[in-house]
């Protein structure tokens, strides 16, 4: 498997607060992987870093080969690197077929061919079309979310970043987005995702990295990461 | 009633100017959070870029043209030049803007004086109706300015421009995740909003002589009118200029002329009392991480 995404000794700091103490990570073409770590750990930083929310203070990003570190968030999108927020995301005065077209208008990769080009498409496929018309800011939390997953792919990437994708989702929710997201690498789309619920890192993720104060602990298979005792010892205070 | 309909025409060709101050303002702040108060001083550029063509024997239309442009390239070189230092705290942009406001005055009056300014009115046909008179000048302000906020309009509800630029003005993190160069869309709103004023001023001086500081008025009633409506939203100063112009000329036409501010801004308080977002719910400008 090709490293698509390469994150090298990557640091943030805040003023004398660091975030992230030189971390590195890599992402390989075609699979899902987790990212896990207690509150303050630097997972969302860690994805801020790369997609151009914040400028990392040192270290290098590369994606495909090329080193795209610290470029602005509109370019990182164009290169092919989706994101979705922790908060939900979507332009909430917008209707809902308007946000996903915004999104596929936008989009100027023609880096591969996705199964959904079109917004009615897109919508289809997260099981939104039925409320195309709507304003998005009426939409319940749990839609809203495969709204933000619709924009995400609609921006055609070839690597989607997912931060806590599952917060606020009730178990059936969960569940739909599990089987969307799992489709997403038969589609040519890898995924990263950062979570704190264990049971949906463990069906979606076969490879696991755990962040501990800004620095990496864990990177392996899933069961060997959880089985980890320096992992059980941090994350789930040694009480497995 | 005859009175009135003129005195209503009358607000109304007023109201156009400020409206097309309003547009600018509401776009600029939707997108930056900048409360532009040197607006105005762009509307007043606009109208002494007319009046030295007119004054040089260029042709009134062709006047209005050079005026948007002149006014939409100023606003270019000020927001690469000044106001795009500041997008990272609006606060800034807004005091830079006052401070614009001093400059651009005295660069006018150290060129061209203090005195007031006017122009041969393009139009001089005055329309006589069953004992209304209408000037046409008063009806091609209304005119021209409708057709400009449409074009406007139907470009931001429905181009792929359009629908990009209220994206951002929702949430410019998010837009800029879909792809589109929010910074350029802000360097694009600023020089539509500027063009809009430099069209203002062109059309001001057709219809009132202008001084160096007519800018300050207007812009506060531009301001109003943007409150009104609800601040970056672009239907919202369409619909409060409306209100603003027939206010002002009911007003006037009912004798009161000498109060006729005293009734927009209190409009503007009273909306506000009741609904402190405007008339259709504005922003509160970008979030700022």
């Amino acid at each position: 498997m090709a490293a698509l995404l390469d994150i090298k000794g990557l640091r943030k700091q805040f003023g004398g607060v660091t975030a992230l103490a030189g971390v590195d990570l890599t992402v390989n073409e075609g699979e899902i992987l987790g990212v896990v770590g207690p509150n303050g750990s630097g997972k969302t930083t860690l994805f801020n870093s790369v997609t151009g929310v914040h400028r990392p203070t040192a270290g290098t990003v590369s994606w495909r080969g090329r080193d795209i570190t610290g470029i602005p968030a509109n370019a990182v999108s164009r290169a092919g690197i989706a994101y979705t927020f922790q908060q939900a995301m979507a332009f909430p005065g917008l209707s809902v077929f308007e946000n996903v077209q915004i999104a596929t208008e936008h989009c100027s990769n023609t880096l591969t061919n996705r199964p959904w080009t079109t917004p009615a498409s897109l919508l289809e496929f997260v099981g939104l079309s039925g409320l195309s018309g709507e304003k998005a800011g009426i939409l319940p939390f749990g839609r809203l979310r495969l709204l933000g997953l619709a924009l995400a792919l609609a921006t055609r990437p070839s690597l989607i970043l997912l931060d806590e994708p599952a917060a606020g989702l009730n178990d059936r929710e969960t569940t739909t987005l599990v089987h969307l997201v799992e489709q997403f690498p038969e589609h040519g789309i890898s995924v990263c995702v950062i979570d704190h619920d264990m049971k949906l890192m463990q069906m979606l993720c076969r490879r696991l990295a755990v962040l501990d104060f800004g620095s990496k602990i864990a990177d392996g298979p899933t069961a060997d990461v959880l089985n980890d005792p320096k992992v059980l010892e941090v994350y789930l205070g040694g009480a497995l | 009633m005859d009175i009135l309909l003129q005195q209503i025409l009358n607000g109304l060709s007023i109201a156009s100017v400020i409206t097309l101050i309003a547009v600018g303002v509401t776009l600029i702040f939707g997108l930056t959070g900048i409360i532009n108060f040197a607006h105005g001083e762009f509307l007043m550029v606009g109208s002494i870029v007319t009046w030295l063509a007119v004054a040089n024997g260029i042709s009134f239309w062709l006047a209005i043209l050079l005026a948007m442009i002149v006014v939409a390239v100023m606003g270019f070189a000020l927001e690469r030049g000044l106001f795009r230092f500041t997008l990272e705290r609006p606060t800034n942009g807004f005091i830079v803007s006052l401070g614009l406001i001093i400059v651009l005055q005295h660069i006018v009056i150290f060129f061209w004086n203090a005195n007031q300014k006017s122009i041969p009115r393009p139009l001089n046909t005055i329309w006589e109706m069953g004992g209304v008179r209408i000037a046409s000048v008063r009806v091609m302000v209304i005119f021209i300015t409708a057709a400009v906020v449409a074009m406007t309009f139907v470009a931001v509800t429905r181009s792929r421009y359009g629908r990009a630029l209220r994206a951002s003005v929702e949430d410019r993190d998010t837009a800029a995740l879909m792809g589109i160069p929010v910074r350029r869309y802000i360097t694009g709103v600023f020089v539509l909003g500027s063009a809009l004023a430099g069209l203002g001023g062109g059309l001001l001086i057709a219809l009132f002589p202008i001084t160096p500081f007519t800018g300050g008025t207007m812009v506060m009633k531009g301001f109003a009118v943007a409150l009104m409506g609800g601040l970056g939203n672009l239907t919202g100063a369409v619909v409060a200029g409306l209100i603003l112009g027939i206010v002002e000329g009911l007003s006037a036409g009912y004798g009161f002329s000498e109060w006729t501010d005293a009734y927009s801004f209190g409009l503007m308080i009273l909306v506000l009392l009741f609904r402190p977002n405007g008339l259709f719910g504005g922003t509160s400008g970008p979030k700022m991480a």
